[in-house]
């Protein structure tokens, strides 16, 4: 029995046990939020104003977490918030990714004015303070989900052009490269064919490093009231909704706080483990 | 050495230049500001809408607009807020003291408290100090940072009730909010302070060090130190950065009236020449700051300077 206890101790020691089914139940709350959540994540309740979760005094296991303000279920709001975060995270990732590889990939080949160019817009992307910039956007625009998207999108590709870059200076010098190139393949070819897998599982590290950050960014753009409009369930402006609150109802404002803490803790953790798994030399990334 | 200064300061105007264009521009396609002087429901007559036109320069191609605008940018003219009926740099100004004063100690307490932990976690490796400070820092680095300081609130002011939790007045109004700030900020620099130590720690001229009996306190602070908090060191400058975000979500939770909570006020009430000027005094301290941050780098470590 103890032995078994040593084992189970070492895989979780190992492996990133408690991460990955985090990740994965949010997966799949995100997937089925309309199935799964007890009740409507938009729906009031006057007369449940505030009820405190079921271990309060008081609560009970109808609104497993608690009401707010509106009287509306916390948890079935933070199962839709999740659904939001994820395509936040999921949306950017992807748009940053590959526009960010791209960029990366052509400034390394071609080198040159396009090199310099890109390489500059990167250093000129870190230079701006993203939280003024999407102050005056949202005064401009207005707030919503598109901007966000758009905002996040700017500013999250200049780390992926950036390592791509490092590395296909890297792999341009390789012989097999070189052996394409006589070959005739074109400059495209090259690209994708030969580059491209050499440089995918960075890019996979780097997005999932990336994940934890930009789900807290875009918690703070909700929570200031320049990111996802309400009602729309967002974990950050649930706990803006809480902040007055804190007081008389705690729960208002820390569970989808913790929700927060939780996603982006897991996140965090496992992007730091993939890392040390495919290349302890990344280290500084 | 004057060659590196030179071509960064070049590189810093123009990155302003960019970031003042951008902003202009974004202040433009919000529509055309005499709506903004506007109360809303009135009607202004055709002559009075010229006349304010041309005394905005409105009548000029946008180019000089953008001439004339970012002329007064320079000498701090950023335009009369909106909302606050006065100078925007006069409004900006009189809120400064309290973010100053606010970030500035939040900022030596994130570096002091940032590197000691990171120098006695790496220093302990493996034991329960270093398991407590690296969950420290974890915490720091996942938790958002208005949840933090609601959770100090919750503890401080309302179970145990003893702190205030908002506006400026004596110390105790400095606690949370600082604590806010330098638990996020000291989570990065502890991380790396951590890893840098344990990789010169693993070096071989520690190793020479060591098998030449120096003691292990010596081998820490006198030989290892030096090289490993080079890497600290300019993530404390960068924390600049991270600082802005910090300061606007702290001032908001714990009513600071200072610039951050200015900045979002702005924008609520679409102030625009306020956000604007806010805008631009944010970029040129945050370029400033990295400017130093490179400078202070290139310093302390001569390999870098490849310029």
């Amino acid at each position: 029995m103890l032995a078994m206890l040593v084992r189970v101790w070492r895989f979780i020691r190992r492996y990133p046990v408690i991460p990955v089914a985090i990740v994965i139940l949010l997966a799949v709350t995100a997937t089925f939020a309309p199935l799964i959540s007890p009740k409507h994540q938009l729906v009031q309740d006057l007369s449940k104003v505030k009820a405190p979760p079921f271990w309060v005094d008081g609560g009970t296991t109808e609104y497993f977490l608690g009401a707010d303000h509106l009287g509306r279920d916390i948890l079935s709001r933070i199962i839709h918030g999740s659904r939001i975060s994820l395509m936040v995270a999921g949306i950017v990732l992807s748009a940053g990714a590959v526009i960010g590889t791209s960029l990366g990939i052509l400034a390394g080949l071609s080198g040159g004015f396009w090199d310099e160019f890109i390489m500059r817009m990167v250093d000129l992307t870190y230079a701006v303070p993203f939280l003024l910039v999407a102050l005056v956007t949202a005064v401009v625009f207005g707030a919503s989900l598109g901007l966000v998207l758009i905002l996040l999108s700017l500013f999250s590709w200049p780390g992926f052009a950036r390592q791509t870059r490092g590395l296909t200076l890297q792999l341009k010098n390789t012989d097999y490269v070189a052996s394409a190139k006589i070959a005739g393949s074109s400059t495209l070819r090259i690209s994708y064919r030969h580059i491209l897998p050499g440089v995918i599982n960075i890019v996979m590290v780097l997005a999932t490093l990336q994940v934890g950050g930009l789900i807290l960014t875009e918690s703070v753009l909700s929570f200031l009231g320049i990111g996802i409009p309400a009602p729309q369930p967002a974990w950050g402006s649930m706990v803006a909704d809480g902040r007055q609150f804190i007081g008389t109802a705690w729960w208002v404002a820390m569970m989808p706080g913790f929700a927060i803490f939780l996603t982006v803790f897991a996140f965090n953790f496992l992007g730091d483990w993939l890392r040390d798994y495919f290349d302890p030399r990344l280290r500084q990334i | 050495m004057t060659r590196f200064l030179a071509l960064r300061s070049v590189y810093m105007i123009l990155v302003m230049i960019g970031i003042s264009i951008l902003v202009f521009a974004l202040s433009r396609m919000s529509g055309d500001p005499r709506y903004l002087y506007m109360t809303p429901g009135t009607r202004w007559s055709q002559e009075a809408w010229d006349a304010r036109g041309k005394e905005l320069g409105l009548d000029r191609p946008l180019v000089m607009q953008y001439v004339v605008w970012a002329a007064g940018a320079v000498r701090g003219d950023f335009g009369d807020s909106i909302w606050h009926k006065r100078n925007s740099l006069k409004v900006i100004l009189e809120r400064a003291p309290a973010t100053l004063q606010l970030s500035g100690i939040a900022y030596v307490c994130a570096i002091v408290l940032g590197t000691a932990l990171g120098v006695a976690s790496a220093v302990t490796r493996g034991s329960m100090l270093d398991l407590v400070v690296r969950s420290f820092a974890l915490v720091g680095q996942a938790a958002p940072p208005f949840w933090i300081a609601l959770v100090l609130i919750y503890v401080f002011a309302v179970i145990l009730d003893w702190l205030p939790t908002s506006r400026r007045g004596d110390w105790t109004h400095f606690v949370l909010p600082v604590t806010t700030l330098a638990w996020l900020a000291s989570a990065g620099i502890t991380r790396i302070t951590r890893s840098a130590l344990l990789e010169v720690l693993d070096s071989e001229y520690v190793k020479l060090a060591r098998a030449k009996g120096v003691g292990r306190a010596k081998i820490v602070f006198k030989h290892a130190l030096k090289n490993a908090l080079v890497a600290p060191l300019t993530v404390a400058a960068i924390l600049f950065a991270s600082f802005i975000t910090g300061t606007v979500v702290v001032e908001m939770v714990f009513a600071w009236p200072g610039l951050g909570r200015l900045a979002v006020e702005a924008t609520l009430q679409t102030d625009f020449p306020l956000v604007t000027g806010l805008t631009v005094i944010f970029a040129a301290v945050f370029l400033l700051s990295s400017l130093a941050a490179d400078l202070l780098y290139a310093y302390i470590d001569p390999r870098i300077r490849i310029y």
